[in-house]
């Protein structure tokens, strides 16, 4: 029961205190051992993961052919998948490369089935996934709060921004948008639409009068640019908020680790 | 008609594409027969690139350096990933798969260990560091500092569950949810600009695909995937029926 339960447990623990203590220990042994053979130890390992990730796929779909589950006809063409990768990775190279290195040789076979089978695959399932984007986002910006105008306003800004119609759009239409935004803002301030709706054509009037007369349409701003505006979101709003999320994420990680070589959290080796 | 392995890659590459967006259409056997396809082929690939990229060169090189010849040195070190990668392989045999958790152990504590320094660092201090005020900057960057400070500061307030989150410290959480809501818009915007970007080079391809060098692949498979689907389609009506 000791070596069952407890041993992992020692293990993950001594793992952890030997590989936090080469950033502590002037100890070449022990720098080089953290330094270059832990982390390439675990990759070895996670690549065995992957392997038992692998088989676990074949022996499911294996399974599943064999006792004529439902759809079983489709897990054919999974296994057909992955045995024609393996002889082409293992078995029958077509080049004179050596093993390894044909894996990247573009008259290898394998690369056939990269190039024309895994990779349209894999684009196109992405690629699927712009419609699906765009049916989610108009569900997100229905909601209509403060917060996803925000969301709508800074990912519309991005994307035109980064797009060459961006950098054709004229001031004075960035001017409306601003405008607009500060209208949308104090919208519920004001409760007679009548007064709400001249108030809002004057004050546009009045900003493009303004731009006119500082010649706006010769020399326009920087902050009336939608690339502009767009690296500026990305350089101030947008940073602020990632930096706090990976402050956050650290944080998490942190904490967790140290629970990890305390030897608290025991619920990733399944106790 | 030409004919070369080009040629049926291509004819195969078009198949594919077609199968994969036909899913527009509704689940059908052509979306099911493509997702199986790119599952066992990943799985595959992945299986490959892993034995071939990390595998051999990395721990074969090490423990038979003169067969393998990727110009490591013998260390019989590397003895111990070995035996703990296939106690990982022993999770498929149940009566042993306890032998996994070791090698489990060995990942989890070896990342603990590692990343315990590396994010206090890369992720906490340096970040700190860099949301700091420079004073000696012009006017308009200062201003950008001292707003990243303030967006930074609210944000990790809205983070910070042990209060709740009434009075200043809500109002100061109610900022920090606007500077994520800028963020989460942004990352949604470039999210939507690579999806775009991946189906206008699908299309491309399609197209370019299209042509009689290519045996007019792409028109020819979408016909005959629609007249397919629609023969599908109006089976498994009547079948409902």
């Amino acid at each position: 029961m000791f070596i069952k339960r407890q041993l992992a447990i020692i293990v993950m623990m001594s793992m952890g205190f030997l590989a936090l203590s080469g950033y502590f220990l002037n100890f070449s042994v022990l720098r080089e051992f953290t330094d270059r053979d832990a982390p390439q130890w675990y990759m070895i390992i996670a690549g065995f993961a992957a392997f038992l990730g692998c088989l676990n796929l074949l022996q499911l779909h294996i399974q599943k052919v064999v006792n004529k589950q439902k759809n079983w006809q489709y897990s054919i063409f999974t296994l057909l998948g992955f045995i024609i990768m393996i002889v082409f990775a293992f078995v029958y190279k077509n080049v004179d490369t050596p093993w390894g290195p044909h894996l990247k040789d573009e008259n290898s076979s394998f690369y056939w089935m990269y190039n024309f089978i895994y990779l349209p695959l894999a684009s196109t399932m992405f690629a699927l996934l712009a419609f699906f984007v765009a049916s989610a986002s108009y569900r997100a910006f229905r909601i209509r709060n403060f917060e996803a105008t925000l969301l709508l306003i800074s990912g519309v800004l991005l994307m035109l921004g980064r797009v060459p119609i961006g950098a054709i759009i004229p001031w004075w239409v960035v001017v409306i948008m601003y405008v607009s935004f500060l209208f949308a803002m104090i919208a519920s301030k004001i409760k007679n639409r009548k007064v709400f709706f001249i108030s809002f054509i004057c004050v546009n009037l009045l900003c493009l009068f303004l731009g006119f007369q500082l010649e706006w349409n010769t020399s326009t701003p920087l902050f009336l640019l939608i690339p502009s505006i767009q690296e500026w979101i990305m350089a101030v709003p947008a940073t602020a908020g990632s930096r706090a999320i990976m402050i956050g994420i650290a944080l998490g990680i942190v904490a967790q680790s140290f629970r990890i070589i305390t030897g608290r959290e025991r619920s990733i080796l399944g106790d | 008609m030409i004919f070369n392995f080009e040629i049926i890659g291509v004819w195969v590459l078009v198949l594919m594409t077609l199968c994969i967006l036909s899913y527009l259409y509704g689940d059908n056997p052509f979306y099911k027969i493509s997702e199986h396809i790119f599952v066992g082929v990943s799985a595959g690939y992945v299986f490959a690139l892993v034995w071939w990229d990390q595998i051999w060169p990395n721990l074969f090189g090490r423990l038979f350096p003169e067969y393998v010849g990727a110009g490591f040195e013998f260390s019989p070190i590397y003895i111990i990933p070995l035996i703990l990668g296939i106690f990982m392989l022993f999770r498929l045999i149940p009566s042993l798969s306890w032998l996994a958790r070791i090698a489990i152990a060995y990942i989890v504590g070896m990342a603990a260990g590692l990343k315990f320094y590396v994010y206090i660092n890369s992720n906490i201090l340096m970040q700190i560091q860099n949301s700091a005020i420079d004073l000696s900057k012009s006017g308009g960057e200062i201003f950008n500092h001292i707003l990243i400070l303030l967006g930074v500061f609210s944000a990790l307030v809205y983070f910070f569950f042990s209060k709740e989150h009434k009075g200043t410290v809500g109002a100061i959480s109610k900022i920090g949810i606007y500077f994520l809501m800028i963020k989460f818009g942004a990352s949604f915007g470039f999210a939507v600009m690579g999806r775009i970007s991946l189906l206008i080079g699908r299309f491309e391809d399609l197209i370019s695909y299209s042509s009689y060098q290519y045996n007019y692949a792409t028109p020819i498979i979408l016909i005959s995937m629609i007249v397919i689907l629609g023969i599908w389609s109006f089976q498994s009506s009547e079948t409902k029926k």
